[in-house]
């Protein structure tokens, strides 16, 4: 065989077998020497690896491509994560939302430096500081606002949370084509005055203040440029930070703005933001030391190594996971409140929670999260199999005789899948009812739910801001995401109620009573409210929790940066 | 061989005009669309409700309570501005959609995204230099690894490193990328710390990647290169080059290597073709902002003229490295020629 025209590939005989023992290798992962030493000590401790070692910049991943940076248009939380940071409203969100007792400390001023609320709640006066600059260097004036609200309230205007503006006087109708501008009531009297009267007391208007869609857009630019305004060459913004460069799918580098009027608080000068869809890799940027921040919340399977790494932090949100229950045929017997108080009381929260879960989140009794500065609710649904049982029979299914066949749905996804199998499990176990788990891709899920074409589907819902009305207006009547056929007139007059009352007293007294009224004979079974189990270097100073996951860069700094990443 | 050329480029055309009218058809059947968000979004506007009248369920038959809100033709917001997609519906998709979308082809555009505020044109320029860039190194891995392999086995036939050769083949067109992709990451990035775990900023960001993607064809190529060789090395113009007392490298590598590469040329268009379209998983593992990711995201979305658009550039590609192919063949093997 010496014949034969090559030698070399002896050696390629010689490196597949290494790649072959490199792949052995890397699947028995599982540290196998217990024997101590070097090894063993890199495969087992958490520590083994440092957030940022391998970067020079603080940088953080986004989990999705943005898909417009116009504030105006935007309703995502990648979109938003880049707003707080290259634009701002009247006023911003404040570091933390923990352990406050008044909503208004959760905002701090912006390109406001105060503002007065009239005596009937309804009109906001904001002074605007007079050095607040656009990032063109051009001076931001209450005009500004005027427009750029105008421009969200125009008729068929696209933006996902044009409605949010309605709080104005005049905005809908004005959105709707009914009404004329001069009506709404947002007016510039002098460069550095805006005064806003709105429909009703609204308790967290400043809180709205503080959200993307009632930022200040440029308008002359987006005169010039249109959709493309939005463009690094052509954007304009008015915050800490402007957008330095952007590749698409890939990384947006944020520079610290000369023209932010507060510039001198801003630590990091730079900031690179990874643009990572994959969960997973993620999770490796992360390892690898590529990443100061993981970003975006990671779900149960990802996270659970990384529990005791000393970065992993589970921040509280304000959002619930639940269940909702078409109630729109009355011959179901989903019709029947015994029935849905039976379904709700049959889960054992503690339990699905606490093993199936991990622990990663938190049990919901009842429907708006705890940690809202200023409310509490008053009613819960605990686990009560026995009272499950008694409701059960007395709508004549004793022991789930006779009890159809019913849907569960969710949007294809594990964390899902684990939950409505150990809800199938509970409700079989403690009621006799059999459920059949249907998993439908994303898009087709939202049209079932949306046509209101399922027995009972999984849902979740972030609220928009720290009020319970965010949570429990969802159930009103016509109300676009409402998606049950739910409908109750008491529950309805007590929301309008409560958006009608000034006194903060009263008005909670009508929310806590219109939540007990969800509770007790609602569309919804609660099952556990969010958090965001994230990784967050710990070496990072001002990082707090914050249950609407505003963590804006201005608040945060990283000490000896550089010479911690010389260090590793 | 011009006219052939010529020929063979029209047929393509009907080809891609059939591959748009199936698409924009399939693309329509599946159930929802690109208004639906998970909170009522202004994006869209419904343009016929309907109550629904029929059962909610299949289960349980009766009225609803309340009329209920149901959509059944949504229409983009008109201050979208998107292009061809103008109706939503299944019923008007033959005569107005397919209108409608050729003309804008036409003029040269292929829409704006639904999703994003870029156009489907952006979008895809900007995704196709990585994935050509990832294709291309993929085809040299496979080429680089696969054919010396095959050779080395063919030429050893059914001896010890034949079959190790082989083996070590069927283990990479077994393992699909998605393992093979983690598996890399785990060994070179976390344990070893000799790569980045993602993304794309410098060259050596795309070795992993293409030997994700590589690895598979690699394996396929040496199958193919090592039975090309037992084919040719039997042929009696091997005997004779021998017999005319040539060394066995030149016999190797001057009369036999040709004839046993045919197979694989033949290969290297559809190979390349699905190195290109196929890196979507690849993509995806390692965070590139390649064509594949768009493609993945905007079926998911619904957006349908991204959706349209992948596919005419991917059915474009397609066809069009089949023509190299063929062309390339007629350098191959002087036996075949396409002029009458």
């Amino acid at each position: 065989m010496n014949t034969l025209p090559f030698s070399w590939p002896r050696q390629g005989v010689r490196l597949a077998a290494v790649a072959l023992c490199a792949l052995a290798l890397a699947a028995c992962d599982k540290p196998a020497n217990d024997g101590g030493g070097q090894a063993a000590k890199k495969a087992d401790g958490p520590a083994e690896f440092v957030a940022g070692s391998q970067t020079k910049m603080f940088t953080f991943a986004l989990s999705a491509d943005p898909q417009t940076l116009d504030p105006a248009k935007m309703s995502g939380s990648p979109e938003g994560r880049i707003a707080f940071n290259i634009f701002e409203g009247l006023l911003m969100p404040g570091p933390t939302s923990e352990g406050l007792s008044d909503p208004k400390d959760l905002v701090v001023p912006g390109v406001a430096e105060s503002f007065e609320v009239s005596e009937d709640g309804k009109v906001y006066t904001f002074k605007l500081r007079s050095n607040a600059k656009w990032s063109n260097g051009e001076p931001l004036v209450a005009e500004d606002f005027v427009r750029s609200w105008r421009r969200v309230l125009e008729p068929g205007f696209p933006g996902d949370y044009a409605q949010i503006l309605w709080v104005i006087a005049g905005g809908e109708a004005y959105a709707k084509g009914t009404g004329k501008w001069d009506a709404v009531g947002v007016k510039a009297p002098d460069p550095h005055t805006l005064e806003v009267t709105l429909v009703n007391p609204t308790p967290y208007f400043p809180e709205l203040v503080a959200f993307y869609t009632f930022f200040p857009t440029p308008a002359a630019t987006i005169e010039k440029h249109g959709d493309a305004w939005t463009r690094p060459a052509n954007i304009v913004t008015n915050g800490p930070y402007n957008l330095a460069s952007y590749r698409e799918q890939q990384e947006i580098m944020l520079e610290a703005s000369e023209h932010y009027w507060d510039k001198d608080n801003v630590k990091l000068k730079q900031a690179r933001v990874r643009i990572i869809t994959d969960i997973n890799a993620v999770v490796n940027a992360y390892r690898t030391g590529e990443l100061h921040w993981s970003g975006t919340g990671l779900p149960v399977a990802q996270i659970t190594g990384l529990l005791a790494h000393p970065d992993y932090v589970k921040e509280p949100m304000l959002g619930i996971y639940y269940y909702r229950i078409n109630v729109s045929d009355p011959k179901s017997p989903l019709a029947d409140v015994r029935i849905r108080q039976a379904l709700a009381l049959a889960i054992d929260r503690d339990s699905l929670v606490d093993e199936t879960l991990n622990g990663l989140y938190i049990k919901a009794e009842s429907f708006v999260p705890p940690g809202m500065p200023g409310y509490e609710n008053k009613t819960t649904t605990a686990y009560n199999v026995q009272k499950a049982r008694q409701l059960m029979s007395d709508a004549g299914f004793a022991e789930g005789k006779g009890f159809p066949r019913v849907q569960l749905l969710y949007n294809t996804d594990e964390n899902h899948k684990l939950v409505a199998e150990s809800v199938q499990d509970m409700w079989k176990r403690n009621l006799g009812i059999d459920a059949e788990l249907v998993n439908k891709e994303w898009k087709t899920y939202l049209q079932d739910v949306s046509a209101i074409q399922y027995e009972i589907a999984r849902a979740g819902w972030i609220g928009d801001y720290n009020d319970p009305m965010t949570f429990l207006d969802l159930f009103v009547t016509d109300n676009g995401n409402n998606n049950t056929g739910w409908s109750d007139k008491a529950y309805d007059t007590l929301i309008a109620q409560a958006q009608a009352e000034v006194d903060t007293a009263k008005r909670t007294a009508l929310l806590q009573q219109a939540e007990a009224i969800l509770m007790e004979r609602g569309p919804v079974i609660p099952i556990y409210y969010y958090t965001n189990n994230i990784l967050v270097s710990r070496f990072i100073e001002g990082f707090k929790l914050h249950n609407r996951d505003n963590h804006l860069l201005k608040y945060l700094s990283l000490p000896g940066l550089s010479e911690q990443a010389i260090k590793e | 061989m011009s006219r052939f050329v010529l020929r063979r480029l029209l047929s393509s055309m009907v080809v891609i005009v059939v591959i748009i009218t199936v698409s924009l058809w399939i693309t329509r059947q599946a159930p929802s669309n690109p208004c639906l968000k998970e909170r009522e979004a202004n994006t869209c506007v419904c343009v016929k409700e309907h109550a629904l009248d029929r059962p909610v369920f299949p289960i349980h038959i009766g009225s609803p309570l309340q009329p209920l809100k149901g959509c059944e033709y949504w229409q983009p917001n008109s201050k979208l501005a998107l292009g061809p997609i103008t109706l939503i519906g299944l019923s008007d998709w033959g005569n107005t959609q397919f209108a409608v979308y050729m003309k804008t082809l036409m003029s040269g555009s292929l829409g704006k995204s639904m999703v994003t505020e870029r156009t489907v044109i952006e979008t895809l320029k900007s995704g196709l230099p990585y994935t050509i860039h990832l294709g291309i190194q993929a085809l040299i891995v496979a080429l680089f690894i696969g054919i010396p392999a095959g050779l080395f086995a063919g030429l050893r036939q059914n001896t010890l490193p034949d079959y190790s050769v082989m083996t070590v083949a069927m283990i990479g067109v077994s393992v699909p990328n998605f393992v093979l992709g983690p598996l890399l990451i785990m060994l070179f990035s976390l344990k070893l710390g000799w790569f980045r775990a993602g993304g794309w900023e410098s060259w050596a960001d795309s070795i992993l990647p293409s030997i994700t993607l590589g690895l598979f064809y690699a394996a396929y190529i040496a199958r193919l290169t090592r039975g090309g060789m037992l084919e040719v090395i039997r042929k009696d113009y091997i005997r004779t080059a021998r017999s005319k007392g040539l060394t066995e490298k030149m016999v190797v590598y001057r009369h036999a290597l040709k004839g046993a590469l045919l197979p694989v040329v033949s290969y290297l268009g559809p190979a390349f073709a699905a190195l290109l379209t196929g890196s979507v998983v690849v993509e995806e593992i390692f965070n590139l902002p390649g064509v594949g990711t768009h493609f993945v995201r905007s079926a998911l979305n619904r957006d349908y003229n991204m959706v349209l658009g992948t596919i005419i550039l991917y059915s474009a590609l397609l066809v069009l490295l089949n023509l190299v192919v063929d062309i390339l063949y007629t350098v191959l093997d002087p036996r075949v020629s396409y002029d009458e």
